[in-house]
């Protein structure tokens, strides 16, 4: 099962896993908002969380396929802790800012410390193997310079013996300090620990998008284009709701730009020219969209054309 | 929790992004082997790189953390290079503010601790950030920003300097809202506490010395310094330093002040020249009761002309009430300082000949009509032009002009296009930031706040922490729901920004797009 998770309203991806599922088997998108691991520091190339819009966490939650929770460890703590701040802090403030210091890291520690004897001896284990198979070469080459340098001085002794010296004191010699082993900054929350499902059929702080006018065409919209097999990405760029794609985005251009009209409002003319005027300066066919109180989605095309 | 032998692996990792190299977006899906096969390959490509997870160097990582009541970060291990930028500190220990710690913790430079355990950084995104703390909205424009290289502060209202204040320089006085001195110890801050104070106290006192001299008579300041001036001139020295202490970061001014009446009464000749012989003569006028007083009595002060057609060699003792206390005056002749002056003709390039020319043919000095020499001083001469005003009147029709509706254009005797364009234009221009104070009263709430400051980070820009200096753009953040903002929202956020261009940020489902609103001035098609 997918975890969606909501912050202030906005709904994130955190498993790369689920990522490759919402694009793969439910044919959704979503929006990449974090820095990319291998490079954070460029806006070209973004990674995790991903960002869902609000009709494609609908969609997903409604077709069984993701659950829609709230982590209670951060805006619902904030309220426990300042309320029980005054009896607890009160007592003693300044020693358990001391106090805390330590202990608070100190389950950490204790993996970090495991973590580096394990990575010790791994970073043992390599070191002797590339030492083993580079042994030979070594060696050679160490032999070539001492004749060399016998050759010049006319020493007599000549060693080529076996393993090089390296290799025998290798577990005392070893260098690896603690600031060179490997930590991980993990991306998503191991657990799903504290958290609490959002009901989506009401209206909330979380969810305000619940029985919203506007939200529920777009979303009739939404589903009836994404069940029609096209992939859908939100449509700001191009001044409309949705960009419709024949094929994954990351193939294919969009042919579409769809937007939502409730159904029975009229659209000022200026309104219609300006989406087409887009439509065409883009190479994109305007699609005008509305969903009747049964939930039928009606489409209307917007086509430029010349009386000639 | 990753392995160690994965955490090991991860050492020889692909360190570049792979270029997306799959060839031109095609049209349509036409379920095709080779359409499949790079859909499969850029996938694949994509899915890697979401599913590399943070390692990095123990050595190179900060450990900071969370403390929520204070709504901070704590660094327990010495800041990185990101210390430069980023970062303040409180109660001596280095601090984070929490979409900074976000931040570099997205980067791969912090390690967050929070009750005994490590942040993941969805844990830190739902823990720091969020309504309460800093909204995720305002993040992401952050982080945008942070990640196109931007030096990024939080904005605050009370750092914004006038322009006056900055030609001033009072940048130093004026102290970011944190502490963002970096100090060893607790200890040690304290020590330090009634230096900054004692500091902050000679500023303020520099600060209300500056407008003081402003403020008082500019004439008070002329009139004083001409009169040393010249003393010290007499006496044969050629330097500008002058003896009053109260002056002393201002003498190239000073001097510009004193050598202007020569000039003058070489320029404009008789006029002047007639006005100060009155005056030293004490006529009538001047001894007329001033509407305002001055604390000085000009009819009494000799204001000495010593250009080349009056030589007036013989400069009296000034008035010692006049003089500071510690500087002594006395009389002096200055024919020895007269031979000094340049008094060869000045010779003019070829166009400035054509100029004078020219202005000879279409130009009048006002001093050569004979009316406005004969009046003595300012208040004749305004009673002049007031008559002759008058007398213009008399001959304009009235059927045109004595009604309330009288015509755009005054008859005068020079008009040019652009002067006429401008006297019958009805509609004035107006400006982005024209009449704020009448829209400030209706929108005192404004309905959103300036978020951030952004600095550039390239090697021109010499921000530092404790003195950030003028930022290149400041960003407002809004949602893509939001309406687009009012005008009195425009005009209100634009005068809060001063001088610094503002920006809107708006983010659609963590996307970021930036506008501006900006003066559009007409050009005008015509020549003067």
């Amino acid at each position: 099962m997918i975890l969606i998770h909501l912050l202030e309203g906005k709904a994130f991806v955190w498993k790369a896993d689920d990522v490759q599922m919402i694009r793969e088997q439910h044919g959704l998108v979503g929006n990449l908002v974090g820095a990319l691991v291998r490079k954070p520091r460029q806006n070209s190339r973004l990674g995790l969380p991903l960002q869902l819009m609000p009709e494609e966490v609908r969609l997903l939650v409604e077709i069984g396929a993701a659950v829609l929770v709230r982590g209670l460890s951060g805006e619902g703590k904030i309220h426990k802790e300042v309320a029980l701040e005054p009896e607890s802090a009160e007592s003693s403030p300044s020693p358990n800012d001391v106090n805390d210091e330590q202990p608070e890291t100190e389950a950490y520690d204790k993996y970090l410390n495991e973590s580096y004897k394990e990575q010790r001896k791994l970073a043992l284990e390599d070191k002797r193997r590339t030492l083993e198979s580079l042994a030979d070469r070594i060696a050679e080459g160490r032999s070539r310079r001492k004749r060399q340098r016998s050759d010049q001085e006319d020493a007599t002794e000549s060693s080529f013996q076996g393993p090089i010296k390296e290799l025998q004191n290798l577990e005392e010699t070893f260098q690896f300090p603690k600031e060179a082993m490997m930590v991980h900054l993990p991306t998503a929350h191991p657990s799903c620990g504290d958290t609490e499902e959002v009901d989506m059929c009401q209206a909330s702080v979380h969810w305000p998008y619940a029985g919203q006018k506007e939200h529920e065409v777009r979303y009739k919209v939404f589903k009836s284009l994404w069940q029609k097999g096209y992939f859908l990405t939100s449509g700001s760029k191009f001044g409309g709701d949705f960009l419709v794609y024949p094929g994954d985005p990351m193939r294919f251009h969009a042919h579409f730009i769809a937007i939502c009209f409730p159904y029975k409002e009229e659209i000022p003319l200026s309104d219609i020219v300006t989406a087409g005027r887009l439509g065409t300066n883009v190479k994109k066919t305007v699609l005008l969209c509305s969903a009747d109180e049964g939930g039928e989605v009606t489409f209307t095309s917007l086509q430029w054309s010349g009386l000639q | 929790m990753l392995s160690p032998e994965e955490l090991l692996a991860a050492r020889s990792r692909e360190k570049s992004i792979p270029q997306r190299s799959h060839g031109q977006k095609d049209f349509l899906p036409d379920g095709s082997e080779a359409q499949n096969e790079k859909l499969r390959l850029c996938r694949a490509e994509q899915w890697e790189l979401l599913k590399e997870e943070r390692v990095e160097r123990l050595g190179s990582l900060v450990k900071g953390i969370w403390r929520p009541k204070e709504d901070l970060v704590e660094l327990t291990s010495p800041a990185g290079k990101f210390w430069q930028t980023m970062g303040f500190t409180h109660q001596g220990k280095q601090c984070l503010l929490p979409e900074e710690a976000v931040y570099l913790l997205e980067c791969g430079a912090v390690q967050l601790f929070y009750h005994d355990s490590l942040l993941s950084v969805q844990e830190a995104y739902e823990r720091l950030l969020g309504d309460q703390r800093f909204p995720v909205l305002h993040y992401q424009v952050y982080s945008h920003l942070k990640r196109l290289g931007y030096i990024v502060t939080r904005f605050d209202p009370s750092s914004v300097q006038s322009p006056y204040q900055r030609q001033l320089n009072l940048e130093n006085s004026i102290r970011p809202h944190r502490k963002r001195k970096r100090s060893t110890s607790p200890g040690l801050e304290n020590k330090m506490k009634p230096d900054t104070a004692r500091g902050t106290e000679e500023e303020e006192t520099q600060v209300t010395a500056v407008p003081s001299d402003h403020s008082s008579a500019d004439k008070s300041v002329v009139c004083s310094s001409a009169l040393a001036a010249s003393e010290q001139d007499t006496s044969g020295l050629t330097s500008s330093q002058l003896p009053s202490g109260a002056h002393h970061d201002k003498p190239e001014t000073q001097q510009v002040l004193v050598l202007s009446p020569p000039q003058d009464s070489q320029a404009n000749g008789a006029c002047s020249d007639s006005r100060n012989s009155k005056a030293s003569e004490a006529s009538p006028s001047s001894a007329k009761p001033e509407p305002r007083t001055f604390r000085w009595d000009f009819s009494k002060i000799c204001l000495p002309n010593c250009g080349s057609d009056r030589p007036c060699v013989h400069l009296p003792a000034p008035e010692p009430s006049l003089l500071p206390g510690n500087v002594a005056g006395r009389e002096a002749d200055i024919s020895g300082w007269m031979h000094k002056l340049n008094m060869r003709p000045e010779r003019l390039s070829r166009r400035e000949r054509e100029q004078l020319e020219w202005e000879r043919k279409y130009k009048s000095s006002i001093n050569s009509d004979p009316k406005v020499q004969k009046c003595s001083n300012w208040k004749e001469y305004k009673e002049l032009q007031l008559e002759r005003g008058r007398s213009h009147k008399h001959r304009r029709p009235a059927h045109l002009w004595a009604s309330t509706v009288t015509p755009l254009l005054k008859p005068g005797p020079s008009h040019t296009t652009a002067s006429v364009l401008d006297q019958i234009s009805v509609m004035e221009r107006s400006f982005l930031l024209d009449d704020y104070e009448s829209w400030a009263q209706s929108y005192r709430k404004a309905e959103s706040q300036i978020s951030f400051n952004v600095y550039q980070a390239d090697g021109a820009s010499e921000f530092k922490k404790s003195r950030p200096g003028k930022p290149y753009t400041r960003m407002c953040v809004r949602s893509f729901s939001d309406q687009v903002p009012s005008l009195g929202t425009v005009k209100s956020l634009g005068y809060q920004s001063k001088d610094v261009p503002l920006i809107f940020a708006l983010v659609d489902n963590g996307e970021v797009a930036f506008y501006s609103f900006k003066d559009f001035e007409l050009p005008v098609d015509v020549y003067p």
